[in-house]
């Protein structure tokens, strides 16, 4: 008895001690000069460098300290139990797909008079982070956005040139049918995604937004569409179109396109350091992604730097946020291999000259962001959940779309 | 032995500081929950407007609320039997006087150690539309089957690939509960002429039945509360068509992507009482603790 | 023994040929995890063949120039400390709801048992702000704290006891020995294998432990092991680098591995000299 009560004893001064230990530490380290703290989320070694160094730059110039914390996965989970403990950093990433709940959370500094020089960012990606108002409230750091990749060794194997490649939707899937008589079983003509992330833009040019104005699901409204993706639905029945993870067991579709198991993808300018350094030996082209309906169109995935609105030091979180996006945006472009959102960046950058970057940057001005409004999440959920039953024979498109559609609103309906 | 009291200060003393732990890092947390599933609550802002028992009317209403209901309950009829029966039957057989039976006994616990990324890599690799699996059936049928766009058979993937990981576990805890037994009981077991077959079914499982009932209710609770391997398969979207979308994964979904804590939470008590109410049911049927309880 | 008396040849054979085939089955995932850390993730992602066609070292290379001693140390660390806590905690409140009684004891049972059936992803931001509050947030000792009691472990705890031989404890007691004496002194060394094996569980769950330190942790110098290969492993955002997952796969399954076969003669009483025959 005696003996245990010790134990007992001792474990819990011990854990005591600790405790005390470390909330003392935690609170001398606030007091001590308050650094800017900047969440960000994990990735490559060469953007997590050219983070550090960008803002080495920074602390120097303004003689501030920044704090920067990795978020090595689930980002958005962590975000939010910070919030909820009232523990947020002070600048954060955002990508504009989550931009609209966090704006209408109302957790965000409003940045509208902050950020300097607002007319040089491209405008669709400042847009974004816009609500409706027009009221900024974040600043774009980088984006992306999708474009066609051709592999030139495969493509002139089968006898074709770069050059007999369509630019329009409809050419390129009589293009890929005729490809794929040339190729083996386990090589596809192209690669495709199913999910609404990637076509949203090439249903948008069909004449159908699958986002009403009233933040509403709509996938039946228009004709085109559907035959948009009907003509997904065939070619993966024909297997001139693959989707790389249920079709031919690769991993992502950069992977299926490095070793030579596909000769075309439209894919966003992420694939291009793993295409260097994983496979080099691939030669490839890259052309603006095809237009649909006589529409150009891509999709751009956009990430800004957002302020708490209960930051402490707005001033110098905001100060911060104009050096990334502003003086310091050309050594982060540089060194991460992201591309500016500053049109003036991108010229200085030679960005719009450079062969394989250019198809990617032109898309900047005219291609659809993804994000819109709270109720994405939920639209797109549907929508990849309800499609897969086209895919796999159980559904027409027609009646997928219909239950989409159906499942979105009602579940819109019910978070009202 | 011992007076009353005495009695309830040794239990009490005995769980203390058990209980103090779970105050702390368990019922406060699950408290603060219990209250959010009669809100509407965001939990970015801290805002929260009562709305009393909608949060419930709304799930029922739900058609995403019943697939999920029906794969977890397929899911669970399917696997808690079988992982328990395999467990039981392993450690038996590694327990009675087999050669090697502890590099047996290493050799299966690896699977339990085998990362869950690495499992469903493996299992992707295996059963993909142009995949051992795929292939092997359609050379000696003739027919490809599509397990992962196949909303009748993306599940079973699943499925299979829990048992896998599972059993080692439940088997180890056999074992350690197969070392109680007296060897007494088998001797006269023995004596009356039992074979194998009857002194396991007449010693060694009833002598287990309280370990039993651990393993069956711990089954129940991973096999109810089944996330991850839902998550990676079908990249969080719980499809084909809702064939994948379990009770923790619509939890997720509606905490993350609807951003409406109150109903996840509403669900996750809902799956609370079910869990607890088939747990009793089972438990009752096999009277699983009622050995020398 | 038990199964195989005498005169069963066949079902003997059967046996083996049972579980050498199910070894098998379990081994290959294992092996072609293995196999897959030393090939290059141009190879892996495209799928490929069981052999690598070359052998790369760049998996462990990657892994072996990060921080990963000192990940190691802290996951070592609280592994430890959270496994003494709850071998010692759990065993106590397992033996009190198994072998005491005393009031309350089926109420405070049942009431355990509902807590492990609600859903940690509703319980994961609460528990965040509960340390928040308590100033723990980057501290090893949040982990610890959250981790130190397993319900599952008490409950399986219980399940053990429930079935231990009264007359020893009796025998104990008649020697003068109070309850805390009978349980350190007698109960304990008698409940070895499930002690092991609530010390190997708890000593996995503490190691492979991920969304925790991925919510409580934000220093690399603190990293648990499986966050910070899942950091040195996020190469790009669209390929996964399958070889450098693996390695560290491979790498942080060592120490649980040494530690099972370290408590392996508690599971299961070897015999290789002579089968069959008692």
């Amino acid at each position: 008895m005696k003996k245990f009560a010790a134990i007992l004893a001792a474990a819990s001064i011990l854990v005591g001690a600790t405790a005390c230990s470390n909330s003392e530490k935690a609170g001398k380290s606030s007091s001590n000069k308050d650094p800017i703290t900047l969440a960000v989320w994990g990735s490559s070694p060469s953007e997590s460098k050219a983070l550090e160094a960008t803002v080495a730059s920074y602390e120097k110039e303004s003689g501030k300290d920044v704090k920067i914390e990795v978020i090595q996965d689930n980002f958005q989970d962590a975000l939010t139990s910070r919030f909820a403990a009232k523990n947020a950093p002070d600048v954060f990433y955002l990508e504009s797909y989550a931009a609209p709940k966090f704006i209408k959370s109302g957790v965000l500094a409003d940045l509208s008079k902050d950020i300097k020089n607002q007319d040089d960012f491209y405008q669709p990606l400042l847009d974004s982070f816009k609500d409706k108002g027009g009221k900024l409230y974040a600043a774009p750091k980088d984006y992306s956005t999708l474009a066609l990749y051709v592999n030139k060794g495969l493509l002139e194997k089968a006898g074709y040139k770069v050059e007999d490649i369509p630019a329009d939707w409809e050419g390129l899937v009589k293009f890929s049918k005729e490809l794929q008589t040339k190729l083996s079983k386990d090589q596809a003509a192209m690669i495709f995604d199913n999910t609404l992330a990637r076509n949203l833009s090439s249903l948008i040019a069909s004449g159908l937004n699958p986002v009403t104005d009233k933040g509403k699901a709509d996938f039946t409204s228009n004709q085109k569409a559907i035959d948009y993706m009907k003509s997904l639905v065939d070619g993966q029945k024909a297997g001139y179109l693959k989707n790389p993870k249920i079709d031919m067991g690769i991993d992502s579709a950069g992977a299926a396109f490095g070793t030579n198991k596909a000769v075309m993808m439209i894919e966003g300018n992420w694939v291009l350091s793993a295409l260097k350094q994983e496979y080099p030996d691939v030669k490839y082209d890259v052309l603006p992604a095809p237009t649909v309906n006589g529409k150009k169109e891509t999709m751009t995935f956009n990430v800004g730097y957002a302020v708490a609105k209960d930051t402490d030091n707005k001033k110098g979180a905001v100060d911060f946020v104009n050096y990334m996006t502003g003086k310091g945006q050309k050594q982060w472009s540089e060194m991460s291999g992201t591309l500016p959102t500053r049109q003036s960046v991108t010229k200085e950058m030679k960005i719009d000259q450079d062969p394989v970057l250019s198809a990617h940057a032109n898309g900047a001005a005219y291609g659809t962001v993804w994000s819109s409004g709270v109720n994405l999440p939920t639209i797109s959920q549907a929508f990849d959940n309800q499609l897969l039953a086209a895919f796999n024979g159980d559904k027409s498109v027609e009646k997928a779309m219909k239950d989409a559609e159906k499942e979105a609103n009602d579940e819109i309906a019910r978070q009202e | 032995m011992g007076s009353k009291r005495l009695q309830n200060i040794q239990g009490y003393s005995f769980l203390l500081p058990a209980m103090l732990v779970i105050l702390v890092f368990t019922l406060i947390p699950i408290a603060y929950a219990f209250f959010m599933m009669f809100f509407k609550v965001d939990l970015l802002s801290g805002a929260r407007t009562f709305i009393g028992l909608n949060n419930f009317a709304k799930l029922l209403d739900d058609p995403k609320f019943w697939a999920s209901c029906r794969n977890t309950f397929r899911y669970v009829l399917f696997v808690v039997p079988i992982q328990t029966i395999v467990a039981m039957v392993l450690a038996a057989l590694l327990n009675s006087k087999v050669k090697f039976n502890r590099a047996f006994l290493t050799i299966m616990f690896i699977p339990t150690l085998t990362s869950s990324s690495a499992m469903t890599l493996i299992f992707m690799w295996l059963f993909n539309n142009n995949g051992v699996m795929v292939n092997l059936i359609d050379q000696v049928f003739g027919v490809r089957i599509a397990f992962l766009n196949n909303p009748d058979l993306a599940l079973s993937v699943i499925m299979m690939m829990n048992i896998f990981s599972t059993v080692p576990h439940f088997m180890t805890v056999f074992l350690s509960g197969l070392q109680d037994i007296p060897e007494s009981l088998y001797e006269a077991a023995s004596l009356d002429g039992a074979n194998a077959f009857r002194k396991f079914m007449n010693v060694t499982v009833p002598q287990l039945m309280p370990i039993t009932f651990y393993v069956v209710t711990m089954g129940l609770v991973g096999c109810f509360q089944i996330f991850d391997q839902a998550f990676i398969i079908s990249d969080g979207t719980g499809g084909p068509q809702n064939s994948t979308l379990t009770f923790s994964l619509y939890i997720y979904q509606l905490a993350f992507n609807s951003n409406d804590m109150g109903r996840a939470t509403a669900l996750a008590f809902i799956l609370g009482a079910i869990i607890f109410i088939v747990t009793y049911i089972v438990n009752k049927w096999l009277k699983a603790d009622e050995v020398n309880g | 023994m038990i199964i195989m008396k005498t005169n069963y040849k066949s079902l003997k054979i059967f046996v083996y040929i049972f579980l050498v085939g199910y070894c098998l089955l379990t081994l290959a995932p294992f092996l072609w995890s293995i196999l897959t850390s030393f090939k290059t993730t141009a190879e892996i992602s495209a799928g490929g063949s069981f052999f690598p066609k070359e052998w790369s070292l760049k998996g462990y290379q990657t892994i072996f120039d990060s921080q990963f001693p000192l990940w190691i140390k802290n996951s070592l660390f609280v592994a430890l400390v959270t496994t003494i806590f709850n071998v010692l905690f759990n065993t106590m409140a397992g033996y009190s709801l198994a072998r005491i009684d005393f009031k309350g004891r089926k109420v405070i049972f049942s009431f355990l048992l509902m807590l492990i059936m609600i859903p940690s992803q509703v319980t994961m931001i609460p528990l965040y702000i509960v340390i928040s509050k308590l100033g723990l947030v980057d501290s090893q000792w949040s982990l610890i704290f959250t981790t130190m009691i397993n319900i599952a472990y008490i409950f399986m705890m219980r399940q053990f006891f429930i079935n231990f031989p009264r007359d020893v404890e009796e025998a104990a007691t008649m020697d003068g020995l109070s309850r805390f004496g009978t349980f350190f002194r007698v109960v304990l060394p008698n409940a070895k294998a499930a002690i092991a094996t609530q010390s190997v569980f708890m000593f996995m769950g503490v190691w492979n432990e991920f969304m925790k330190p991925l919510l409580f942790i934000s220093s690399p110098d603190k990293y648990m092991l499986t966050q910070g290969l899942n950091a040195v492993s996020k190469q790009f955002r669209n390929a996964t680098q399958w070889d450098v997952i693996m390695a560290g796969a491979i790498i942080s399954i060592i120490p649980i591995l040494i530690i099972y076969i370290l408590l392996n003669k508690y599971f299961i009483t070897e015999n290789n000299q002579s089968a069959g025959v008692k």
